[in-house]
């Protein structure tokens, strides 16, 4: 998601991918209040477009503007930064001022009026710079002798003579731009949003995804959840996705079902929806009420790690009691949202049922949003049992339906069958079952 | 003025050496300095390679390049900070060199730089784009040191190509060797783009067989045209058939010996981009001392490639 959004610069990505999830649901709910002023201008493709090909040119030049804070010497390279950035400021306002839909959204670039007319001493108000001739008589009178000058070793002592008057009025311009820093600073951020928020308009408007309420009930629930990756690269393909009806946060909920039928897409699909609304994003489902997490753990897959000595076994459990021991240490672990895969998917089904049926309880005892698949059969008592309702008439129905009490699926070989496996193993394998 | 009138035709033009100290920069120089002042705005970069950046860290000096008031220039962070010249920045790319970031400027009081611009055909190719906004008439890329890659007609419209005593001081080696490289630049256009996909056969040097079908029109390469595939083109039966094409005379990378071989078998050679070569310059003295003589190299090469051949520092004397 993080990949497709829109950003016209590097920058807005970095400052995005230092930003730290938002947990409290006021703070949410704002960054969707102003998520949805950015939708009008992200619907104007005209008007993205010139914003984009503006914010395409935002940097990041905090290091200059730490450096002219530091009283250090900075270069003409630094100084003209410094000024588009001023520039690239009024720009950005005066093409949001020019709409009354949009006019808001400028941003406040009045208090740098003062630095810009110490970068451009001309008024010429163009993303230029250099030591200006109009910044000292002696400069304008010294490059006129330059000029003027024939002999080659006299010009080249005027024009070290040059480098050094050039010096003194650069470290002029850094003492009167010192006070503009924090307004500068606070105009580069301001950019780097509103790059950030005109993707995200744009990138949930294209994508239809919807914009979440935000439960406070610690219930977590998707009408029509879709993982946006899959369903792209399915409908590529000419085929249709089937989205999932989910609700977890009240007692853990066990996904069980056939193999192929989506249960880790669904755990991811949902571990993804609670980091998108962390960051404010659209949520990929046709409506979604999601409770605030502090923690989110998503654990899933061969976790094997040979370099520290751990089998698939051991990386798991180590991982899983993680979740285990903060949940044990924190006050309210309602605030933890816990999505695991198979866990102790790589043992003997008789102690791997046991470990997770303990996991489930435990876990739900301390009030954890546990959302885990399994094919174990874990027994009802302590959470709710959803199925995919797997294979009918030869082909997967993802959807998601209750599970009451009772053997899990056996739906291995028919599965098998249908990709196609060797019928002398599938056969043999059925023979033993007594199938047939 | 010799063939500066000519570049002021087309928007990009690369000077091209064929091998280190064939005045390349002399010729450039030259160019800059006889452009008319009410020429359009020009633009001048190179292209950074990898030799280059050796004699950076060799501290080999790179030739400095002379700019006068008006001029455009891009070149990289570390080379804009140790300019001897005065000039106005006007824009800084995104993309970063070896040398830091490319700046590109306008000369305020004439001085040198040293021009280190763009690493590979792909950035060349943006930073033309980039530039596009500042009003520049013809942009002067600065070829690469014995690499013909600035000079791929995908980037520039027309080439200057400067050879001299420094590739051979043997005469016929010289002009056989220029004479091959100006052969290749000349190769024709092919005659249609776009042939249907059953008439063609794409093939790359790495390929261990080439089976030209029937119906086969076009053997298209991809990537480098090597000496090792074009002797596989030359062996097959069907070669007199059909039209080999690459994409532009800088992914041949043949001998002339085995191009005979190639034309003998009836064997035609076709580029999809083709550049304009507008003149060849010649630096008679050798990086050794060797020295050619100056009116005799030129009169000899010109008769050879039919194109008019300058020695510039003579103009320049003259």
């Amino acid at each position: 998601m993080i990949e497709s959004l829109p950003l016209a610069s590097g920058y807005a990505l970095r400052y995005l991918l230092d930003t730290v999830a938002l947990t409290d649901r006021d703070s949410i709910v704002a960054s969707y209040a102003e998520l949805s002023r950015y939708e009008s201008v992200a619907g104007d493709r005209n008007m993205m477009s010139m914003l984009h090909s503006l914010l395409c040119n935002l940097k990041d030049i905090s290091h200059s503007l730490d450096r002219i804070e530091a009283s250090q010497a900075v270069d003409d390279i630094e100084l003209f930064e410094v000024k588009a950035l001023i520039l690239l400021g009024r720009r950005i306002a005066s093409v949001l001022s020019a709409d009354s839909k949009s006019a808001a959204l400028a941003p406040d670039t009045g208090s740098l009026q003062e630095a810009l007319n110490v970068l451009d001493p001309d008024g010429n108000g163009i993303s230029a710079f250099y030591i200006y001739d109009s910044y000292s008589p002696d400069l304008a009178a010294l490059r006129l002798r330059i000029r003027r000058e024939t002999d080659q070793d006299r010009r080249a002592s005027l024009m070290d003579e040059e480098q050094v008057l050039e010096a003194e009025i650069r470290e002029r311009i850094c003492g009167s731009l010192r006070p503009a820093v924090p307004a500068l600073r606070k105009l580069q951020e301001e950019l780097a949003q509103k790059d950030i928020n005109l993707a995200k308009a744009s990138q949930r408007l294209s994508g239809g995804y919807c914009i979440p309420q935000v439960s406070t009930s610690g219930i977590t629930s998707y009408n029509g959840m879709y993982n946006p990756y899959l369903k792209n690269v399915i409908e590529k393909e000419g085929g249709k996705y089937t989205p999932v009806d989910l609700s977890f946060g009240d007692g853990p909920v066990v996904i069980i079902g056939a193999n192929m039928g989506g249960k880790t897409v669904v755990l991811k699909t949902a571990a993804l929806c609670q980091w998108l609304m962390g960051f404010g994003m659209g949520i990929p489902a046709e409506k979604a009420s999601i409770a605030p997490r502090d923690e989110v753990f998503f654990i899933s897959g061969d976790a094997q790690d040979m370099g520290a000595g751990l089998s698939s076994f051991a990386a798991e459990m180590k991982a899983i009691d993680e979740v285990v021991r903060i949940s044990a240490k924190v006050d309210n672990a309602g605030r933890i949202a816990a999505m695991i895969d198979e866990p102790a998917r790589s043992t003997n089904p008789i102690e791997g049922t046991a470990l997770v049926e303990a996991l489930v309880d435990i876990l739900g005892r301390r009030g954890v949003a546990l959302l885990l698949t399994t094919h174990y059969n874990i027994p009802s008592g302590h959470c709710t049992r959803l199925r995919v309702m797997g294979m009918e008439d030869g082909k997967m129905n993802y959807r998601l339906c209750p599970a009451p009490d009772g053997d899990v699926p056996h739906e291995a070989l028919r599965v098998a069958e249908s990709l196609n496996i060797s019928p002398e193993w599938t056969g043999e394998a059925k023979k033993l079952l007594k199938y047939e | 003025m010799p063939f500066v009138h000519e570049l002021l035709k087309y928007r990009s033009v690369a000077v091209v050496g064929m091998e280190k100290n064939c005045g390349k920069t002399e010729c450039l120089n030259y160019i800059l300095r006889h452009i008319p002042s009410d020429a359009p705005d020009i633009c001048v970069t190179s292209i950074g390679l990898d030799g280059e950046r050796t004699d950076q860290v060799t501290g080999t000096s790179k030739p400095e390049i002379i700019l006068r008031k008006g001029m455009f220039f891009t070149t990289s962070e570390t080379h804009y900070r140790a300019r001897h010249l005065v000039s106005e920045i006007v824009g800084v790319s995104g993309e970063t060199t070896a040398l830091g970031r490319l700046i590109t400027a306008k000369v305020a009081l004439e001085g040198k730089v040293i021009l280190s611009g763009p690493s590979s055909t792909v950035s060349l190719r943006r930073w033309m784009d980039s530039i596009s906004g500042y009003g520049i008439g013809l942009t002067i890329i600065d070829g690469a040191l014995s690499r013909k890659s600035s000079a791929s007609p995908a980037v520039s419209e027309a080439m200057v190509l400067a050879t001299g005593a420094a590739l051979s001081c043997s005469l016929p080696v010289l002009l056989e060797k220029t004479a091959f490289c100006v052969e290749m630049i000349r190769l024709p256009e092919v005659e249609v783009q776009d042939l249907p996909q059953e008439e063609t056969l794409t093939v790359s040097s790495i390929a261990q067989e080439v089976d030209i079908a029937a119906g086969v029109k076009r053997v298209e390469i991809a990537g480098a045209l090597t000496d090792r595939l074009l002797n596989r083109l030359a062996a097959d039966r069907r070669l007199p058939e059909i039209e080999v094409a690459v994409a532009d005379f800088t992914r041949i990378f043949v001998s002339p010996e085995n191009w005979r071989r190639f034309v003998r078998a009836g064997g035609r050679l076709g580029v999809h981009r083709k550049t304009t070569l507008l003149a060849v310059c010649v630096n008679p003295l050798a990086p050794n001392g060797y020295r050619f003589d100056s009116e005799m190299l030129c009169r000899t090469l010109s008769e050879r490639i039919q194109l008019p051949v300058y020695d510039l520092r003579r103009q320049n004397e003259a």
